[in-house]
């Protein structure tokens, strides 16, 4: 009986996660739909839109299961209270695009300060403006014009798969023969794109 | 590609080859160039991911929407005699769903104040060495060297604030509230979280008044400029979620 089934424990879904394979895709989507009403609190606490509070919690429950993927996620707060914060952090984004005109610059679109943040301060102004004048759109393009194989390995990377899953998934022979092809397929990528762009 | 790059935001480089890399960050361009590019397409790989997932997540969501199921009388009977009975033991279980403060500032430090940034100069600097064993959890350590320092210079405002966060991390919050309020009286930084990082030792704490405290220090954030715009950002929805408790 639907009614009294009971949600999944946190614990589960986070070793769920974390173990990758098959299954971590099942796990995810019990984290999405076990939180799933924080939904309705973005569109009454910080009046978004639905769609919009919806956004954001989908691109919320994404960082989560990237930080526990990347072991950022240490557990020291409960899963459902770091969530809900990062939840809280999307919302505050999504108001500031609807009230800024910044919006169209706006470093957090959807990316992760984190790696910015290991830059050295001298260094991130030139990276981030750099970044600002690459094309995501013609980039978007070039990703769908590799290879297959090519560019399904680097949506798993973006997805936080690591490299074992990654041969276990697509049949390589080990996590080392992805690292290598996952960099050549970068390196492929960047080279399309630079026959595109002016840069 | 540069086969560094990965390892370095992996931070899997060993400290003489990231302060390497960054050295070399600093001259060459095309190494700019080149990081500009691993982040930018990890962003629209991260963009494109986020899309299918949502649009997949709401596809799956759509049919729970529809309340087309029949239930007959008596399932309606046997659900509430069933609910009635687990009532208060379900009341207890299930909590509120408003997040508390100490849940708040608990959360905010594993998201935010997890690690701090750290100048990799190669000197030997205290404080740099505070802010990594910090980064490293050994806040015990941490705290010990920022006292240290504090001791040969009471008004330094980066040791205040490291060791305060490390005796916010062990829960000394009487220890770690002494630290941000001296953070907070000096006067000239330009930027200086200590009221911001007061109160969320306040909202950890969680005594009779602390709320309170939290409160008054979290309104002066928001209007302050003395912090970022994220740290303003986060007092005003906190004293929104606070309001509403």
């Amino acid at each position: 009986m639907k009614l009294l089934q009971r949600s999944p424990h946190d614990s589960d879904i986070i070793q769920g996660i974390r173990a990758g394979g098959a299954a971590r895709r099942l796990h995810e989507n019990q984290l999405y739909s076990k939180y799933a009403y924080f939904v309705e609190e973005g569109h009454r606490k910080h009046r978004l839109s639905e769609d919009q509070s919806s956004m954001a919690y989908s691109d919320a429950v994404l960082t989560v299961i990237e930080h526990i993927c990347t072991d950022r996620f240490e557990g020291r707060s409960e899963l459902k209270t770091y969530l809900y914060q990062i939840f809280s952090n999307k919302c505050v984004d999504h108001i500031r695009k609807n009230t800024t005109k910044k919006a169209r610059v706006h470093q957090a679109d959807g990316f992760d300060d984190h790696y910015m943040n290991l830059l050295p301060d001298d260094t991130r102004t030139v990276v981030q403006q750099l970044m600002q004048q690459q094309d995501a759109e013609l980039l978007g393009q070039r990703l769908g014009q590799l290879g297959d194989k090519c560019r399904q390995m680097l949506m798993a990377w973006g997805e936080g798969y690591k490299d074992g899953d990654i041969a276990k998934q697509m049949n390589y022979q080990s996590a080392a023969v992805v690292k290598t092809s996952r960099l050549r397929c970068l390196q492929k990528l960047r080279e399309l794109y630079l026959k595109g762009h002016d840069y | 590609m540069n086969d560094r790059i990965e390892d370095y935001f992996n931070q899997n480089l060993p400290p003489p080859e990231r302060a390497q890399f960054e050295e070399d960050l600093r001259q060459n361009p095309q190494l700019q160039e080149e990081v500009a590019f691993f982040l930018k397409t990890k962003q629209v790989l991260r963009n494109q991911t986020l899309a299918e997932r949502h649009a997949e997540w709401q596809q799956s969501a759509a049919p729970a929407q529809v309340p087309v199921r029949r239930i007959s009388i008596w399932q309606y009977a046997a659900a509430a005699i069933v609910i009635l009975a687990m009532g208060w033991a379900w009341l207890w279980l299930s909590g509120t769903k408003e997040l508390a403060g100490p849940q708040l500032a608990q959360a905010y430090m594993e998201q935010e104040l997890d690690s701090l940034s750290v100048q990799m100069s190669g000197a030997a600097d205290s404080l740099e060495l505070a802010k990594d064993q910090y980064n490293q959890a050994n806040y015990n350590t941490a705290l010990a060297i920022g006292e240290d320092l504090l001791q040969r210079n009471p008004n330094n405002g980066e040791a205040l604030k490291v060791a305060g966060l490390a005796a916010l991390r062990q829960q000394n919050f009487d220890r770690a509230i002494e630290y941000f309020h001296r953070l907070a009286g000096q006067p000239d930084l330009f930027y200086n979280p200590g009221k911001f990082y007061e109160a969320i030792a306040y909202l950890y704490r969680n005594r009779p008044l602390d709320k309170k405290a939290a409160k008054e220090l979290l309104k002066s954030v928001a209007s302050s400029n003395q912090v970022g715009k994220a740290e303003k950002e986060q007092a005003k929805q906190w004293l929104i979620e606070l309001e509403s408790q």
